[in-house]
């Protein structure tokens, strides 16, 4: 930690006053499982945050690509999504390798079984003091905070309490073990909870059961956070999630802030940049007035500096 | 389980699967993938301080707590609400809901709808409580718009409307069963609900029987099916579909009262309707709907006179027999198009059809099927100029081929005083189609006689038609507050009702020459003088933490019928004044209950109502009050959550009667034993 925050410092000092292109990396590929919608963006941001640097090389290169895609020595790899980190960490060698647009259990899950240990990422999942701190923003009276886990979230539970602590909240959690388990385990946690906030597990959480999560924790009158733009469409209150080209511009900044002939790649980091989104129509009908998304992020970016 | 083996393979045959995951790994899927949007316009209530008119919303905690088996029950808790355990005898045993009273056996001036499908009887009029096809376990809440709003629900939503809203399927995944044993009921609900992919269905079937209350003919057996089904074809379209079922036999008659002809006897009643509806979200505040049902009722009825050789001829057969069966049919289909037009209107606007078609030999005098046709127009534009201030405005154009057209326009303000305090003006207006009985009533009993050539009869009803359909106009000041724990609302309201429909006498009346009437006179239907309907009434609501919660209401409403107008007959002014004490002048209910911890649970409900006089089959009683208690535990026993309940309607067995003296109220006690799993 210490090693990497002096790297980070003697990095910078010289990024002040030079062109940054002595501290970076010169060749990166992105590497990406399936192309999509959300790839797509990450690469358009991250070659636009990025591109203007002159003698770098930025090529993009598909898991399915023949000739099969080998690592190169010196290059950083940035695979976007689950699927382009497998295929990455599975490469022999130190290749400096960094996980964009992955959860962090995925990310970890990954690490353990990868024979590259040169491996961070940049994690979709905010941290849950920030997600904490929303909810205190947003509902000044709640003071129990449901949660509903399942097999893989329940591992943060840890620090999903001591967030809440810190915010003079009460986390109040339920586990479960399989999808028949969510209904009888959501309404007597939806009694005694104000307000619900969902962590990504693909138990709980998905298209399948938001239905259900939705329109009972609504029918007890209880808000849901969630955790990502399509949560909140779909009729959550609020949720702070990080978009593709928020991940690009931190992703950018790593490229950027490392040089090419550092081992290590920093530790694994949460999203810096993101966004609140704000379900307007539920929060009228629940009777809410609140600020807008745009002050709200800006009040959670400022707590944070 | 047959429905959900052809589920299954309506399932295969269809791409089940458009949002199928993976639930052992997290992928970036759940952070940057799609979800259907679920809480779409439609679902979410306007919240009550924004809302054009007076609402009562009666949560699913609220009707859990309060132990009601009988659906009618659960709306003694609406300010300026009647219900009556039974009504009538004539032709329906039935429990009588009414807003702001003018009603007889039948509650011809509320709207009833049950997830969007009205339940309102065209012949009729109101609604057949206990034929409804629906488990009281199956509600996820009722919405009480207090006052007329045609402009939103069409004709007949004029003193009120109640709007029924099931769960949906995903919220009713498992199994339920409840059990119910009472010394004069007993019923057994059975549900489940699965998932097969993007489908989900429930199915819900249930029996009663229940023996009703002492000294009245009111057995019923209610037997109820229903099935709905959900299917997510994508992330914005979603279809519905529901079938339900409601059969079984009904005691009905009174020798006390109608010694002649509707004598106790049991009649069979059989419905059932289907609803397909489909959703499709076009963004976060639009959504376009169609709703497409029908619904078919069979009532079979065989109906004996008395013994009438006292008539001074001699009979054929001195008792009759005759069959009387009332068939009615509604086919209906709507489009709704809701969407946000700028940064501060809201607009929802759309149009429907509809066909009721209806036969009855004996009431319409005809084995003709009457057919009834209906078509609207509707827009409806919320406006929000500045933050404090909400302009309401709305119109519903409507064509029937029994009355013409008609245009019901409303208009409301909201105005916030402070957060938390909102003052709320209104006008609205309404029209009520005359029901086919009161248009066609037209029901003559024919006495053979062993006299060449002479044939008596008894003319019952005779209406030639032609009535206009009545009308209102209310006025409202509201008030919308929130303090604490604490919700009150509170209004005053004068409502004006012209071309009252109300019943007369004919003497004589016109015949055929070769009929002999053994009374020179009948009843008939005409539209009478206007009435005001005006008062004060309030619902409060206190929340003490997530432990107890209290609800009182109470309500003070005058009838004042125009008298000044000249009448035919003094039975035409008496049978008009009756309608003002068709509402007790003042009413009061309150439901409290509170969770003590380690599952137990109670409630206490106190009700109380001034004396009225119900038209029709109904007559003098006094005020009457009385209490309902209720003890529960529930546990968790394995993977099972159970509750066992012991309520005790009349707990105290106060002496007293509902809408008519031969209704005698009595302590009713039953244990409920429930169990999800």
């Amino acid at each position: 930690m210490l090693r990497s925050a002096l790297t980070l410092l003697a990095c910078l000092i010289p990024l002040m006053a030079f062109a940054p292109a002595a501290c970076a990396y010169d060749r990166i590929v992105v590497l990406v499982g399936n192309t999509s919608n959300t790839s797509d963006e990450f690469i358009r941001e991250f070659k636009g945050r990025l591109g203007n640097r002159s003698g770098r090389q930025i090529s993009v290169r598909g898991i399915a690509d023949t000739p099969a895609f080998q690592a190169d020595k010196g290059a950083l790899v940035v695979a976007v999504g689950v699927q382009a980190l497998q295929y990455a960490a599975r490469q022999n060698g130190n290749q400096a390798v960094l996980g964009v647009l992955i959860p962090q259990p995925a990310f970890e899950k990954i690490r353990a079984s990868a024979s590259n240990n040169n491996l961070s990422a940049i994690v979709l999942d905010q941290p849950p003091s920030r997600q904490m701190r929303l909810l205190h923003m947003l509902l000044p009276q709640a003071k129990n905070i449901g949660i509903l886990l399942g097999p893989i979230s329940t591992r943060s539970n840890g620090f999903l309490a001591k967030a809440a602590a810190d915010n003079d909240l009460k986390a109040i959690m339920a586990t479960i073990q399989t999808e028949g388990d969510l209904t009888p385990a959501l309404k007597p946690l939806l009694e005694l909870s104000d307000a619900l906030l969902a962590v990504p597990d693909p138990l709980v959480h998905q298209p399948g059961t938001a239905q259900t999560l939705l329109l009972t924790s609504y029918r007890y009158q209880k808000p849901v956070i969630g955790y990502s733009q399509a949560y909140v469409t779909a009729g959550a209150l609020a949720a702070v999630y990080s978009s593709p080209s928020d991940i690009a511009r931190q992703a950018a900044e790593v490229a950027d802030q490392f040089p090419e002939r550092q081992k290590a790649l920093p530790p694994l980091q949460p999203p810096r940049y993101f966004s609140v989104g704000i379900n307007r129509q539920v929060a009228r009908s629940l009777g809410l007035d609140l600020q807008d998304a745009e002050s709200l992020t800006e009040s959670l970016m400022k707590e944070e500096q | 389980m047959a429905i959900q083996r052809l589920l299954v393979v309506l399932c295969v045959a269809w791409p089940c699967h458009a949002f199928a995951a993976d639930v052992t790994e997290l992928s970036e899927e759940a952070y940057l993938g799609e979800m259907p949007t679920v809480l779409t316009v439609s679902r979410l209530a306007q919240p009550v301080d924004e809302s054009p008119s007076a609402v009562t919303v009666i949560d699913e905690e609220t009707i859990r707590a309060s132990g009601v088996v009988d659906l009618a029950d659960i709306f003694r808790l609406v300010p300026g609400m009647y219900v009556g355990h039974n009504a009538g005898y004539f032709h329906t045993v039935n429990p009588t809901v009414s807003y702001h009273g003018l009603t007889d056996a039948y509650s011809r001036r509320m709207q009833v709808l049950i997830d969007g499908r009205s339940v309102y009887s065209p012949i009729y009029g109101g609604v057949q409580w206990s034929d409804i096809p629906l488990a009281i376990e199956d509600i996820a809440r009722i919405e009480v718009t207090r006052g007329p709003n045609s402009a939103s629900h069409g004709a007949n939503s004029f003193l009120g409307v109640i709007n029924i809203i099931t769960k949906h399927t995903s919220e009713t995944l498992g199994n339920m069963a409840v059990l119910t044993s009472g010394s004069d009921r007993k019923g057994l609900t059975l549900r489940h609900g699965g998932k097969e992919g993007d489908l989900q269905y429930r199915i819900t079937a249930g029996l009663k029987n229940d023996q009703g209350i002492q000294a009245r003919n009111d057995d019923k057996r209610i037997r109820i099916l229903n099935l709905r089904a959900d299917y997510r074809l994508n992330a914005q379209d979603e279809l519905e579909f529901q079938f339900g079922y409601n059969g079984g036999d009904r005691e009905e008659g009174m020798l006390e009262e109608d010694a002649l002809v509707f004598l106790p006897r049991t009649k069979e009643v059989y419905n059932h309707f289907e609803q397909l509806n489909w959703r499709r979200t076009l963004g976060p505040e639009a959504e376009f709907k169609i709703q497409a049902y029908h619904s078919y009722d069979v009532s079979d009825d065989h109906v004996r006179s008395a013994d009438l050789s006292f008539l001074p001829v001699p009979l054929l057969n001195p008792r009759l027999a005759f069959d009387h069966e009332v068939m009615t049919e509604r086919y209906d289909l709507e489009a709704q198009h809701t969407f946000a037009p700028s940064a501060t209107t809201r607009l929802a606007w759309g149009g429907g059809l509809r066909l009721d078609r209806t036969r009855s030999e004996v009431f319409l005098g005809t084995d003709d099927t009457e057919r009834f046709r209906l078509s609207r127009l509707f827009g409806h534009l919320e406006w929000n100029p500045v933050q404090r201030l909400i302009v309401n405005a709305g119109a519903m154009l409507e064509h029937n081929s029994m009355t013409g057209s008609d245009l019901t326009p409303r208009f409301s303000v909201n105005y916030k005083l402070a957060p938390g305090h909102t003052l709320r003006a209104g006008i609205s207006t309404a029209t009520r189609t005359p029901t086919l009985l009161e248009e066609k009533f037209n029901m003559r009993i024919l006495i053979p006689t062993a006299v060449p050539g002479l044939t008596l009869f008894e003319q019952q009803f005779l209406n030639p038609g032609r009535l206009s359909p009545e009308r209102i106009t209310s006025r409202e000041l509201g008030y919308q507050g929130q303090v604490g724990a604490l919700s009150l609302d509170a209004r005053l309201f004068h409502d004006q009702i012209r071309d009252v429909i109300a019943q007369y006498r004919i003497e004589p009346f016109p015949h055929p020459a070769d009929l002999t009437p053994i009374s020179d006179r009948t009843l008939g239907n005409r539209n009478s003088s206007d009435l005001t309907v005006h008062g004060f009434e309030a619902q409060a609501q206190l929340r003490l933490g997530s432990h107890t919660r209290i609800i009182g209401n109470f309500s003070h409403i005058r009838i004042n019928p125009d008298m000044d107008t000249t009448f035919t007959s003094s039975s035409e002014a008496s049978r008009f004044e009756e309608l003002q004490a068709s509402m007790p002048v003042n009413s009061f209910s309150l439901l409290a209950w509170h969770r003590f911890g380690s599952g137990w649970m109670g409630t206490v409900g106190y009700y109380q109502l001034g004396e009225t006089k119900m038209p029709g089959d109904g007559n003098h009683v006094d005020s009457a009050r009385h209490w309902d208690l209720r003890l529960a535990r529930s546990f968790t026993l394995g993977r099972t959550q159970n509750q066992i309940s012991l309520t005790s309607q009349n707990a105290f067995d106060y002496d007293y009667q509902e809408f008519a003296r031969y209704n005698s109220m009595q302590r009713r006690t039953y244990l409920q034993y429930r169990v999800d799993f």
